[in-house]
């Protein structure tokens, strides 16, 4: 649970207009470290993040959150520690 | 590596600037029409200063704008990309400045080549737009219910040039009888049809993004763009058959959509997350009470048989709804579309290595100040209201509601004009750098 919660850096962008969760989400996702992924949280689908994020180098997989509309996990497309991290979420949460 | 942002999605500034820029132009020219022209202009709903004004506003300003808008939308909200924009937006925007200009000259100056004119310019430009559009829109995967009220919008839009070109070569071909019945079906189509739906249809995507609120419910995005395009059919029938209880019925279904549109944006706008009140916020406001007023006005003309002044219902339609959502709309878009291409303009010089060449990219609240857009919005908000007072008393206010209105609008053209200023100095400033 622990090297999970290290592993997991969770951005909720809810409650911020345009263009604040696109820089964020961005901003955040530069600062990964191996192994780690983004969970970003969301009040809607954000459109014009995926291309942008496929742009930079990163991996993402999208799923109806919890407590906000959508969340989105997000990791670097050569960070296979940080890929099984988040099939492993996904598959048990 | 560092995360940065990409156009792939978003046209060249120059796209939906031009539209955008364009739109207050035909505010103004409006505005000095209503000046040059003076209160007998307001005598009845057709005097040809009437329909010269009308033209101007839903053409020059609403259509030009709301063009402009959707091409600048659709890629960002619905991931569609129009292929080769620049030029698309040229073959668009250039027949639609001359059309509108021409069409009302045409009724200002009773020059009746100037009818074929703008017929030809528009005819091209309109459904040029239709066609390109609505064949992305098909071909769309996304399954919003803003996809699906964006293609009634341009059905809406199709019938109702078709019926204005109809119209309009009644005007100008001498031989050609004008069908002066079917000015009904023209108006309703493209104030109801094309202005109501498109905004509807915008507002769902862009309120809940821009003002940070709930989601229109489900139910409501599901059935209010067919119910509209429904009743507004059936409304057409009764303008072709006599059919006095389909248009009571049709009339009461139209009535109760936009209470029931205006009523949910007021009530979702209230509760929204961020209780930060922005200019925009305001416009929608403004334009949903409008909107309110005219479910009003028209049901008191329905079914009391009250007499209400000519013009009131127009007034309220297109400058108290819809030129008062796309004013506000502008706020939002030339802001975000101008951080947009900076951004990208910036992350172009870091991937050659130059960071020290990159410009400050201001807030998006900043590129048009909020006092500049708020100062503009009680000009617009006074217009309307002398506007409306002038519709009942127009000896009185018709002269005031013009001069206001005419601020008005060079406001709106001066705030556009700066943000694009400011765009094209900060992009002559990092050219300089490459």
């Amino acid at each position: 649970m622990s090297q999970e919660l290290l592993q997991e850096i969770l951005l909720d962008v809810s409650d911020l207009s345009p263009p604040e969760p696109l820089e964020l989400t961005l901003e955040t996702a530069d600062r990964l470290l191996p192994g780690q992924y983004l969970r970003m949280q969301h009040r809607r689908d954000p459109c014009m993040l995926y291309g942008n994020l496929e742009n930079n180098g990163f991996k993402y997989s999208q799923r109806e959150g919890s407590t906000t509309a959508v969340e989105l996990f997000i990791w670097r497309e050569d960070d296979a520690q940080a890929a099984d991290a988040v099939q492993l979420v996904l598959k048990t949460s | 590596m560092r995360a940065d942002l990409s156009l792939q999605q978003a046209p060249p500034f120059s796209v939906p600037a031009r539209f955008l820029v364009s739109a207050p132009l035909f505010g103004l020219i409006a505005a000095l029409v209503l000046l040059w022209h003076g209160p007998e202009m307001v005598s009845h709903r057709w005097t040809p200063e009437i329909l010269a004004v009308t033209h101007f506003l839903t053409l020059g300003f609403l259509a030009m704008s709301m063009l402009g808008a959707m091409m600048q939308l659709m890629p960002v909200l619905m991931g569609m990309v129009i292929p080769r924009a620049v030029l698309f937006s040229s073959v668009i925007h250039t027949p639609l400045f001359l059309g509108s200009l021409s069409l009302g000259m045409a009724w200002l100056f009773q020059i009746n080549q100037l009818f074929i004119v703008a017929t030809v310019l528009l005819g091209f430009s309109l459904s040029a737009f239709i066609v390109v559009v609505s064949d992305r829109l098909l071909r769309s995967k996304n399954r919003h219910a803003t996809r699906s009220m964006m293609l009634l919008a341009l059905l809406a839009l199709f019938i109702t040039a078709s019926l204005g070109i109809y119209l309009s070569l009644g005007h100008g071909v001498q031989t050609f009888q004008l069908a002066r019945q079917l000015t009904g079906l023209h108006l309703s189509w493209g104030l109801i049809g094309w202005v109501l739906l498109l905004i509807i249809a915008v507002a769902y995507q862009v309120i809940p993004m821009f003002q940070i609120t709930d989601e229109y419910p489900v139910s409501h995005q599901r059935w209010m763009g067919w119910s509209v395009f429904a009743a507004l059919l059936c409304l057409s029938a009764t303008h072709i058959w006599s059919l006095p209880i389909v248009k009571i019925f049709a009339s009461t279904a139209l009535i109760a959509c936009l209470i029931i549109f205006s009523l949910t944006t007021l009530w979702i706008l209230h509760k929204r997350r961020r209780q930060l009140a922005d200019t925009t916020m305001r416009f929608w406001q403004l334009a949903m009470v409008s909107l309110l007023l005219l479910a009003m006005v028209w049901s008191a003309q329905a079914y009391i048989k009250i007499d209400m002044p000519a013009l009131l219902p127009g007034i309220l339609m297109i400058h108290g709804f819809a030129m008062t959502t796309v004013n506000g709309m502008m706020y939002k878009i030339i802001p975000f579309i101008i951080w947009l291409h900076l951004s990208v303009h910036n992350k172009n010089l870091r991937d050659k290595g130059e960071r020290e060449s990159q410009v400050k990219v201001p807030h998006m609240r900043k590129i048009i100040p909020e006092a500049a857009s708020l100062w503009q919005f009680r000009f617009h908000m006074s217009s309307l209201i002398l506007l409306i007072l002038a519709s009942v008393w127009p000896l009185l206010f018709f002269y005031p509601a013009a001069i206001i209105f005419a601020a008005a609008q060079l406001f709106l053209l001066f705030n556009l004009s700066k943000a694009v200023y400011f765009y094209n100095m900060k992009l002559a400033e990092l050219s300089s750098q490459y």
